[in-house]
């Protein structure tokens, strides 16, 4: 039974996880139609970014978040305005084999100048763990736990309660229209890009406080996030954070109850049936193309 | 007689006679490029022509190579009796999967048909631990029995990919050819002049999957070891989607000519600079998708616009 | 004698919108049917039911004594029902002649060197006949109308639909579009025709029906329908009164 429970919790608290750095990518789809295959590879850098900050700066993952959120910004930001503004309203297809193809380069970039080694260093806070009455929780995860629900809400309250987040909502309902009203639609794709790169830069560094990090780590998190936002509707947000509880609880069980390597193919079908059923998304409130 | 006939039957009969003059590492490379032309000749039938971009086309590759290895090494059957089971289970397993998936649109498809990859590839790894049977051999690997004639597997290939190719060519002049080309550009335009779409989508999405199966049967074979995850490998796809790209979606000579030209780069390039060949790679699907959406065969021949945005 | 298309108390709500409510008409072999209607009156709802694109609420459609509600569109298209759209939607992609000759190839189920002849026939027959090998994009919209009306036409329908067929023709080319019309009348289709411009409609119409807030408010002879004081009020009122 207990461990039911702490398969439970690891389950919330990966989904806390999941959730965090799948937000960009569903604010960036959400807005723009894109689906960004080199997602994974924003997560990359923002581990990268929190590695070596601590590693030659000693500065502690937790400070160094503003630094990855800024870093990746700008980089989202000419990202944006280079390459993905040029396929914005093309067919689909054009997004996602660009974004694959940036996904090449700065996998492969960053494996040149890194290596294939797989990293971890050890922030002596981030090692430990709260117990109570047998039950284990990792404070690093505890923390991103935290961190998600703070980054969707404060997404969701930026997008509902400010200017530019009514410039963004406007634009991502017709862009057209958005245009004849005056708003710079390019700057409002640039922002959206760059705030989505940002905060799937601080879940890159949160990540890297208890996972194993290396270049070609990106892939596999692109394919949770995909995941995550099909689960809570495609370009929903708040779907973000149920899509990755959900997920985070469903493998978490499976892998303790069942077997570690079933728990990838039971979340590949569950994928698999809510697009055909649900394709808007448990909660139906996701964008169909 | 005109000058594309000559042209064709000279290759043919060239292509034919190659494995007596040339052996060991020129017929293995000539096979894999045979090879890939005839993956990313499929991946554009269904991908190429109608646009629905499939994300999980290795899968049916997977399916063609465990199903010879049950029939082969299991049942103790012959090649050609594991081929024809390949592409009639590939077929099949693709009716039953394509219709509900080709309903959805986009990227949607894309994901799913990526998801339904991944999952099958999973349970084929966790069969044996999850049944407690000792049948595909998981994560150990699958073992065939060996041919070691490099020709017999370079006719194989040549055979498989002359048929894909036909098939396209007959595509192209037909209905059905039409009828893919309408639904890449307006679907529901297509279901109004009275083209069955749901049919056509799922008919081509077979057909390819029944070719990708005969390719991992055979590929399978003359490599004599598979594991799963080298046969459900998300690379595959990916591979015949940017040679498909590269040549150019759509067209019959496009996905051959992408097919052929990256393979032979990749064959100089990666054993030595892979990290190098990877990030250029990338850096080719970029310049390709910004500066020739339609490929080096559509743009050379103007090829057929890229379909409008839906209204 | 049996009416060809019959629609049945047919309903259609998206959410709270109620964008067709209990509407009944028929469509009498060789006969012209104008709807008319303000913006939202649901015309287009209703030959997207009628097509099969959208599944209504409740009702149904009777094409040739034969339930058709529930069909898939392609079928509809093959039984004998073609439409043309509001805004002309040719596949962009293939030549004008392609765009024509997948009609007539699915739609009317010919062999692909039939259907090429066949197309080169409606072609010429529409006027169409000199820009056959071109793209659509590089013709005039008025001749996009021409095409999206001979692709309907290569499907061989028994009754045509047409959607604001002639919006935004300058009037020269509404009377050659009326003049098509009437020898398509000729020919033995019956037409369903939606319109903004009243004069056009009402007089190639042999009954209209009016339509608000997806209510039939009226129906009758054109000279009827343009005297019946609630469609007045409804919808000529601005224009009329």
């Amino acid at each position: 039974m207990s461990l039911t429970i702490q398969a439970l919790i690891n389950g919330i608290l990966l989904g806390g996880v999941y959730a965090l750095y799948s937000a960009g990518f569903c604010l960036i789809f959400g807005v723009m139609g894109v689906v960004n295959i080199a997602h994974g590879e924003l997560v990359m850098l923002g581990a990268f970014a929190a590695y070596w900050l601590f590693l030659l700066g000693r500065i502690d993952p937790l400070i160094s978040l503003p630094i990855s959120f800024g870093l990746l910004f700008c980089f989202g930001y000419i990202l944006q305005r280079l390459l993905i503004n040029r396929v914005v309203g093309a067919p689909p297809i054009m997004s996602y084999i660009l974004t694959f193809g940036i996904h090449l380069v700065i996998a492969n970039v960053a494996l040149l100048a890194w290596t294939a080694d797989f990293r971890t260093f050890a922030v002596p806070w981030a090692g430990t763990s709260l117990t109570w009455g047998g039950l284990v929780i990792p404070k690093a995860r505890l923390v991103t736990f935290v961190l998600a629900g703070f980054v969707v809400g404060l997404l969701y309250l930026l997008l509902s309660r400010t200017r530019a987040g009514r410039a963004i909502r406007s634009t991502a309902q017709d862009w057209e229209m958005a245009r004849l009203m005056g708003i710079n639609v390019r700057a409002v794709y640039a922002l959206t890009f760059a705030l989505g790169a940002g905060v799937t830069g601080v879940a890159g560094s949160m990540v890297s406080t208890f996972f194993v990090i290396h270049p070609q780590m990106g892939l596999q998190y692109t394919i949770v996030a995909f995941c995550v936002a099909v689960l809570g509707g495609m370009g929903y947000l708040p779907g973000a954070l149920l899509g990755g509880l959900l997920l985070g609880v469903v493998e978490s069980l499976c892998a303790a109850l069942l077997s570690p390597g079933l728990s990838v193919a039971v979340t590949f079908f569950i994928l698999f049936l809510v697009l055909l059923i649900r394709p808007r998304g448990l909660l139906g409130r996701g964008m169909l193309e | 007689m005109n000058l594309r006939i000559v042209i064709g039957l000279t290759s043919c009969a060239a292509l034919i006679a190659l494995p007596l003059f040339f052996g060991g590492y020129a017929i293995r490379l000539a096979t894999l490029t045979i090879m890939w032309v005839g993956l990313a000749t499929c991946w554009n039938l269904l991908s190429g022509y109608a646009r629905y971009i499939d994300f999980g086309s290795v899968v049916y590759f997977g399916i063609g190579s465990y199903i010879a290895f049950l029939v082969m090494a299991r049942l103790e059957q012959s090649f050609w009796v594991a081929l024809i089971l390949a592409a009639v289970a590939s077929g099949l397993i693709a009716l039953a999967i394509g219709i509900p998936t080709l309903r959805l649109k986009g990227a949607y498809f894309a994901i799913a048909t990526f998801a339904f990859a991944e999952a099958l590839k999973q349970v084929a790894l966790e069969w044996d631990n999850l049944t407690g049977m000792s049948l595909l051999g998981g994560s150990h690997g699958a073992t065939f029995p060996i041919n070691t004639s490099s020709a017999f597997f370079y006719y194989v290939f040549l055979a498989l990919t002359a048929g894909i190719l036909t098939i396209t060519i007959l595509t192209e002049r037909s209905a059905f050819g039409y009828a893919l080309k309408a639904i890449a550009q307006d679907e529901d335009a297509a279901e109004g002049v009275g083209v069955n779409t749901a049919r056509a989508k799922a008919q081509a999405y077979a057909i390819s999957a029944s070719f990708l199966g005969m390719y991992g049967a055979t590929e399978s074979y003359w490599l004599t070891y598979i594991t799963p995850s080298s046969v459900f490998d998300v690379h595959i796809t990916i591979q015949m989607v940017i040679m498909t790209l590269l040549g150019g979606m759509g067209t019959v000579l496009g996905p051959a000519v992408g097919a052929a030209f990256l393979y032979l780069v990749s064959e100089m390039l990666w054993a030595r600079f892979l990290y190098v060949y990877m990030a250029m790679v990338g850096l080719i699907i970029i310049g390709v998708i910004l500066f020739m959406p339609q490929g080096i065969v559509g743009s050379l021949r103007g090829g057929f616009p890229k379909p409008h945005k839906e209204a | 004698m049996a009416p060809l298309l019959e629609v049945r108390k047919v309903t259609c709500r998206f959410g709270a919108l109620e964008a067709l409510a209990d509407v009944d008409f028929q469509l009498r072999e060789g006969e012209i049917l104008g709807i008319i209607g303000p913006n939202g009156a649901g015309k287009t709802t209703l030959f997207n039911v009628i097509t099969g694109s959208i599944r209504p609420s409740a009702g149904e459609v009777i094409f040739q004594g034969r339930k058709i509600t529930g069909e898939r569109p392609y079928r509809i298209c093959r039984l004998g029902i073609a439409r043309t759209s509001q805004i002309a939607r040719p596949f962009p992609g293939l030549t004008v002649r392609e765009n024509v000759l997948i009609a007539a190839a699915y739609g009317k189920g010919l062999s692909l060197d039939r259907a090429r002849s066949e197309a080169g026939e409606i072609l010429t027959s529409v006027g169409l006949g000199a820009v056959a090998d071109l793209t659509p994009t590089a013709i005039s919209p008025a001749s996009r109308r021409r095409l999206e009306l001979a692709r309907a036409l290569a499907t061989g329908p028994r009754a045509l639909l047409l959607d604001e067929n002639m919006a935004g023709l300058t009037s020269g080319e509404i009377g050659e579009m009326l003049g098509l019309l009437n020898g398509l009348r000729e020919r033995g289709i019956s037409m369903v025709v939606v319109e903004h411009i009243i004069k056009a409609v009402m007089g190639i119409s042999d009954r209209i029906i009016v339509l608000d807030h997806g209510h039939k408010i009226a129906e009758g002879r054109p000279h009827e329908v343009a005297a019946d004081p609630q469609v007045v009020v409804a919808y000529l009122g601005r224009r009329y009164a």
